[in-house]
């Protein structure tokens, strides 16, 4: 995550105001921290609360049930329910272009709320969306704290760790609605909590009850497996409980097994260490495979940390030759050969981004690895991967080969794909061979035995 | 009324003609570019063909109306080479410069250019000439850069050389200053990995004998002992051992082939792409 803008001017907000900022990242995390008075705080005699609503580039978040209600929103700032405490509401939005305007509008005129802090973040492509609370909520009633909103993409889990505590008269407690429907500690886990003196069925609203709970850490995931579209997480509190951290997963993660099983290899012959590179193989597959199967036609087969390994024991003995210290060890960043260039713009390499969209592969780039460059190992494997996953797809063509809008995206088997990482016109059966003896039986040219199922 | 049309046809006459003449002028300094003038980046798309996305990235003036154009399909990633007219229409393919992938991977005539232009190949370091090289890259790790030689008259473009070969660079000098052109073509037998990039190397010098392309490897045994130096290389450097071993009946294989041209024997390395070949069957 990047930080884009951060606006800490706390002030008064009557009308509109508009927030601008320029930034071509596809994803933007913006954090608005506001609050805003009910009637009776304004005057005995006010009939109205303040309200704030937050458009971004024009999109506006209106309640899920109706889409002309703004005001009372999960994603809005309603005085007759926050009672002037402070409230933060985070949207995880796909923004196009480069100039992006954010819009805070105060309900009718003279109403007004006080917005307290703005921040703008860019997410890189496939980023996790992990975020560090650390935050007590102000001492007040049941009432909506926090809302996540997540606009235009799937949500396929939810995280968050929090503690409560059991205080005299009234205990904390923390009440989690996704997309309107109340998560039910009872009803999530189908068990009871310890404690059978209190009345469980006071607390079944309030996932993370304090008197069940009593200071205790909780960490709870919530597996919503919701589609593409407009989502609100909303977190209410009552009393101070204290939110240490959230994350969210837009796509379903790989099998931890899968992530984790890579095969060992040895060498008996000259002691070399084939499991070096085992790390960066696993972090970099990881990240490429949740990036694009949080896309439009995600590939059918994850692509297997295993075989990427058995690619690199062909290219480069897995960083041993043409000696230990080769950097490069996927061979993508050579002078000779023009992945290089391609990766940099200075030639074409193009593939989907949406039905709407082909473009050049750095729309993928993470934020901090662009420009890409190869100066470590590690860079050489996450190049590596991302040029195999570009060899990977293509665009179902028409009748006349012409790719037809909308835009559907086809992909090759990963042996396919590692043929065209290749692209050797001659010896191509000969360098798959060898992957794939190495892949799947352990042994290579020379009849070392690498690996034993 | 009537009054006013003499003088308003008039005046469409005194704006139409001037115009006429003008483009008439430009499209007749058009047609009568000469061969090889005026290479142009253009990036439009070729038209007047079955499937369109072909975009005309660079061009080059053939005289009587045509243009030599690189085309390129910007979803396949694959580049061909056509003859067009001024108004990007499609008259034909270049022989090989029908852009297809050949196995469903390989893509001929290639991915990306790397260069194209009209050599004389005469000696001179100057463009121009009826030649027309071109040299492509596809983005692979083999690092292959598909070469071409096309020789240009009235009956159009006749291939005369084509070299494919991985790991592979092509250099156009005069080795010998007799006035001729050397196509110096250094690459790997088999760029399957970089040990195979690195150390199976060779070299063939080729020259054009009118449309006839003719290996005069043995003509310039100077330019092996190098190839011997990597050879010696790779038989006795330790750090290799355990990479290059499995190598080590083709390295010698190439040496002997190298030395053999040092004694101006014209020979090529096929027997030593054989050898690794049979190695590779039999694991």
């Amino acid at each position: 995550m990047k930080l884009i803008l951060s606006d800490k001017n706390k002030r008064v907000i009557t009308g509109n105001v508009e927030i601008k900022f320029k930034d071509s990242s596809e994803k933007h995390l913006i954090c608005v921290t506001a609050r805003a008075k009910g009637a009776l705080q304004l005057s005995p005699s006010a009939s109205d609360d303040e309200d704030l609503t937050v458009e971004i580039d024009h999109k506006k978040f209106p309640k899920l049930s109706d889409p002309n209600r703004m005001t009372d929103s999960p994603a809005a700032f309603s005085g007759g329910s926050i009672h002037n405490l402070s409230k933060s509401v985070f949207f995880v939005a796909k923004l196009t272009g480069e100039e992006h305007v954010i819009k805070l509008k105060a309900d009718n005129i003279p109403s007004c709320a006080t917005l307290e802090s703005l921040e703008v973040h860019a997410l890189g492509p496939g980023e996790k969306v992990e975020l560090k609370i650390s935050r007590s909520a102000e001492d007040g009633d049941r009432r909506q704290w926090m809302t996540f909103v997540v606009d235009d993409l799937p949500l396929y889990s939810f995280n968050i760790s929090a503690t409560v505590y059991k205080r005299y008269r009234d205990s904390d407690d923390l009440k989690i609605v996704i997309d309107g429907e109340t998560k039910s500690h009872f009803k999530e886990n189908k068990e009871r909590p310890t404690d059978p003196q209190l009345p469980d069925w006071f607390y079944r609203f309030w996932y993370f009850a304090g008197a069940l709970l009593m200071g205790k850490r909780v960490i709870s995931g919530f597996t919503t497996k919701l589609s593409k579209g407009l989502h609100y997480v909303e977190i209410y509190a009552d009393g101070t409980p204290y939110v240490e951290s959230v994350s969210f997963n837009f796509s379903q993660p790989m099998e931890p097994e899968f992530q984790r099983q890579i095969r060992k290899y040895k060498d008996d012959k000259f002691g070399r260490d084939y499991n070096q590179l085992d790390q960066y193989i696993l972090s970099s597959v990881e990240h490429w495979n949740n990036f694009f199967l949080s896309q439009e036609y995600p590939p059918p087969e994850p692509l297997d940390p295993n075989f990427v390994k058995a690619v690199i024991y062909r290219e480069s003995r897995l960083g041993y030759y043409p000696s230990s210290n080769i950097v490069d060890v996927m061979q993508v960043w050579d002078d000779r050969n023009p992945p290089r260039a391609a990766f940099l713009g200075e030639t074409s390499a193009n593939e989907f981004v949406s039905p709407e969209v082909v473009k050049h592969i750095s729309y993928s780039y993470p934020v901090g690895k662009n420009p890409p460059r190869v100066e470590s190992r590690e860079d050489s494997v996450f190049w590596g991967i991302r040029w195999l996953y570009y060899k990977a797809q293509f665009l179902k063509p028409d009748a006349n080969r012409k790719p037809a809008l909308p835009y559907v995206r086809m992909w090759r088997t990963w042996e396919e794909a590692a043929a065209k990482y290749n692209a050797n016109p001659e010896l191509l059966r000969d360098y798959m061979s060898e992957v794939l003896k190495v892949y799947h039986e352990g042994v290579d040219l020379d009849g070392n035995v690498l690996w034993r199922s | 009324m009537a009054k006013l049309k003499i003088p308003l046809i008039i005046f469409l006459l005194f704006i139409a003609v001037p115009s006429f003449l003008l483009v008439k002028t430009h499209l007749q300094r058009e047609r009568d570019k000469v061969l090889g003038e005026d290479i142009e980046n253009n990036y439009q798309l070729m038209k007047n063909y079955p499937i369109v996305s072909f975009s005309i990235e660079k061009t080059i003036n053939l005289g009587k109306g045509k243009r030599l154009a690189q085309v390129y399909h910007v979803f396949d990633s694959i580049s061909g080479l056509a003859v067009i007219d001024y108004a990007d229409n499609f008259i034909e393919w270049l022989p090989i410069g029908k852009p297809f992938f050949r196995d469903d991977y390989f893509p001929v005539p290639g991915e990306i250019l790397d260069w194209l232009r009209f050599d004389n190949l005469g000696g001179s370091a100057k463009d121009g000439g009826t030649y027309l090289l071109a040299q492509f890259a596809n983005t692979g790790t083999a690092g292959v850069h598909p070469f071409y030689v096309y020789s240009y008259g009235d009956s159009g473009f006749r291939l005369i050389l084509n070299l494919v070969e991985s790991s592979s660079t092509v250099e156009i000098g005069d080795l010998n200053d007799d006035i001729k052109d050397e196509i110096i073509h250094d690459y790997s037998i088999a760029g399957i990995g970089k040990i195979e990039r690195d150390l199976l190397r060779w070299k063939d010098i080729w020259r054009l004998e009118g449309e006839t392309p003719v290996r005069v490897n043995s003509l310039f045994p100077q330019e092996y002992q190098s190839l011997i130096n990597l050879y010696d290389l790779a038989l006795t450097k330790k750090e290799w051992v355990p990479d290059v071993t499995f190598y080590y009946p083709v390295i010698r294989c190439l040496k002997g082939k190298a030395e053999l041209t040092i004694k101006n024997n014209l020979v090529g390395p096929e027997s030593c792409l054989n050898k690794l070949k049979q190695m590779l069957s039999r694991n």
